[in-house]
């Protein structure tokens, strides 16, 4: 059975990526195997297996405010700031 | 602006509603607007790594008691689901949303006739009584507040994080009138379980309107167009009556419609194009790795079902019921909760309680009283309406009552008694009056009895003016005309 084709320089425009032609034919040989191996999953009959639901609640927290960051701390990794705010470069719509 | 015969709205809304949580969705900061910029962030809503998110479960239940108030059906395992794009006000490069398995499938919004704009309320459009059905409503987090400058943008994270829930209605609404009432009876639903405050001039309750129009009878529908912007109620009905006639106008020359977003401009009173979607946006869900699927029916929903409240639609029939006001004052009361409050106090013993109804609501809110603070007891208006029910003082001495109460507080009795007020009623005082006003105006008493009715007034008018407008002016009436025809 044949690997599926995958669009590499679609999956590649949304994940913001720029990839020289030598990487989009070696990224899409690769990921096309991996879609393959997808395919040998899906071929396993799984509709007679019901899903498992989760058996008990899982950790959910109370409303109530813990401590945040100092402003200082918070701002401290960023590579521009002005007023208390990180600074982007314009985002434009 | 109304729409040509012709043709047709399909109009369905994304109403994103802020929910009064103490805390952010998946971590403990803080939600609370308006302070310090960046004081209420941390590892897990700035998106750093190596931290994980821990359900709201108080957000949660909020969700659910939504689902509950607008006959939703409640999911009873539901799931968080990434939704992939970037964004500078959204750290991760994800927002955490519901996909497959929201907390809320179905629903409906009833649209209350009065919530529609005043000057259609008496159209067969508002009076319809139509339901508007719901899509889903899920749950997920804000994304930051953006602040743009010369070349720069700012962001502050406060707000990343925030729970948000998104109420999505069907393709259901034809009208900008539908669209408003929409909004404004949604709107008293949240207000009425405590879950927002849903104030759309403050954010609190954002809507996004997708609008096509197509020919009456055509089934399938036309391009749709997303409307972005709407920062009132009276905004989104304003942008829908525009973008309405923009569609049916290029229709009609024979023009395309384009899968675009459009701007709404409230300044300019017109929508532009953001963007044509040339294909749909890929956002790539899948199950968030970091949750776990929530289980409702293990406490949430039962915990949610506790504080059902009692709903607008049924809040106002009883009203209706009980104390004989109007749909009208049923719909004014049902959206001030404190206010209605306040009246059922004052009604609760009051003899005429419509009366009472008439008194809060003309008199009494035209003053822009704090119903929740006014030294004002709401017993005082009960006690108002039953002195003019039985005669104790006319409907002119009781506006002069109401101002006085206003002025300076207490008693309606009371205040009667400190402006000398009451009626007189004395049939045998009266009858005096009565006699000295027919003595003193031969000319009324003539035309009266050649048939001008009207002349009885003069009479009246003397009646009142000698008893400093303390007789009982409905008796007068009767005695004069006794008296006349004798």
């Amino acid at each position: 059975m044949s690997a599926p084709q995958i669009n590499i320089s679609d999956v590649a425009s949304l994940a913001r990526l720029t990839l020289t032609p030598d990487e989009t034919a070696k990224f899409s040989a690769q990921l096309s195997q991996i879609l393959g191996h997808m395919e040998t999953l899906s071929q396993i009959a799984t509709g007679a297996v019901p899903e498992v639901t989760p058996p008990a609640q899982p950790a959910l927290r109370q409303d109530i405010p813990t401590p945040s960051l100092s402003i200082e701390a918070a701002l401290s990794n960023a590579p521009a700031q002005a007023n208390d705010l990180i600074l982007v470069p314009r985002i434009l719509e | 602006m109304s729409t040509p015969a012709k043709w047709e709205a399909v109009i369905g809304l994304e109403v994103h509603v802020q929910l009064l949580t103490q805390t952010k969705m998946f971590c403990g900061c803080t939600n609370h607007y308006g302070d310090a910029p960046t004081s209420h962030v941390c590892p897990v809503c700035l998106g750093l790594p190596g931290s994980l998110p821990v359900p709201n479960e108080e957000a949660i239940r909020l969700t659910l008691l939504t689902g509950l108030m607008l006959g939703c059906n409640l999911a009873p395992v539901a799931r968080f689901d990434r939704k992939n794009y970037f964004y500078p006000d959204m750290p991760k490069n994800y927002q955490i949303s519901q996909y497959d398995d929201p907390l809320c499938a179905g629903g409906l919004v009833p649209l209350d006739p009065f919530l529609f704009p005043k000057e259609i309320q008496d159209t067969a459009e508002a009076k319809a009584g139509r339901s508007i059905r719901l899509t889903r409503i899920h749950l997920e987090e804000d994304v930051a507040k953006s602040f743009h400058f010369e070349d720069r943008s700012g962001i502050d994270f406060n707000r990343a994080g925030t729970p948000l829930m998104e109420i999505v209605s069907e393709a259901d609404l034809r009208t900008p009138g539908e669209a408003f009432s929409f909004l404004g009876s949604l709107r008293q639903v949240l207000l009425a379980g405590h879950v927002s405050h849903a104030d759309m001039e403050k954010g609190q309750m954002r809507c996004d309107v997708n609008v096509s129009i197509r020919p009456i009878g055509q089934k399938e529908f036309g391009t749709k167009v997303e409307l972005k912007n709407l920062n009132s109620t009276s905004g989104v009905r304003r942008a829908l009556t525009y973008e309405i006639a923009r569609q049916i106008a290029a229709c009609e020359k024979g023009e395309a419609i384009a899968h675009e977003t459009r701007r709404w401009d409230d300044q300019a009173g017109a929508t532009f194009t953001m963007r044509t979607k040339e294909k749909a946006h890929d956002y790539r869900y899948f199950p968030d790795p970091d949750l776990l699927p929530v289980r409702t029916d293990q406490g949430l929903l039962e915990a949610a079902r506790t504080r059902l409240p009692e709903l607008p639609t049924v809040l106002q029939s009883r009203l209706i019921q009980a104390f004989g006001v109007t749909a009208y004052q049923a719909s004014v009361l049902g959206a001030d909760r404190v206010l209605c409050a306040y009246f059922e106090k004052a009604a609760a013993q009051a003899k005429s309680k419509a009366t009472v109804a008439n008194w809060i609501l003309n008199d009494f809110l035209s003053t822009q009283p704090d119903p929740a603070t006014t030294p004002i007891l709401p017993e005082f208006f009960g006690e108002l309406a039953d002195l003019v029910a039985d005669g104790t003082i006319n409907s002119a001495q009781a506006k002069k009552v109401f101002a006085e109460l206003m002025a300076n507080p207490a008693s309606p009795r009371e205040i009667v008694k400190r402006l000398g007020l009451a009626q007189i009623s004395d049939v045998s005082a009266l009858g005096t009056y009565c006699d000295e006003a027919i003595a003193a105006n031969p000319r009324s008493v003539e035309d009266y009895r050649a048939g001008k009715t009207n002349a009885i007034n003069a009479l009246k008018g003397f009646v009142m003016k000698k008893s400093q407008g303390k007789a009982n002016p409905l008796q007068v009436d009767e005695i004069l005309k006794a008296k006349l025809s004798a």
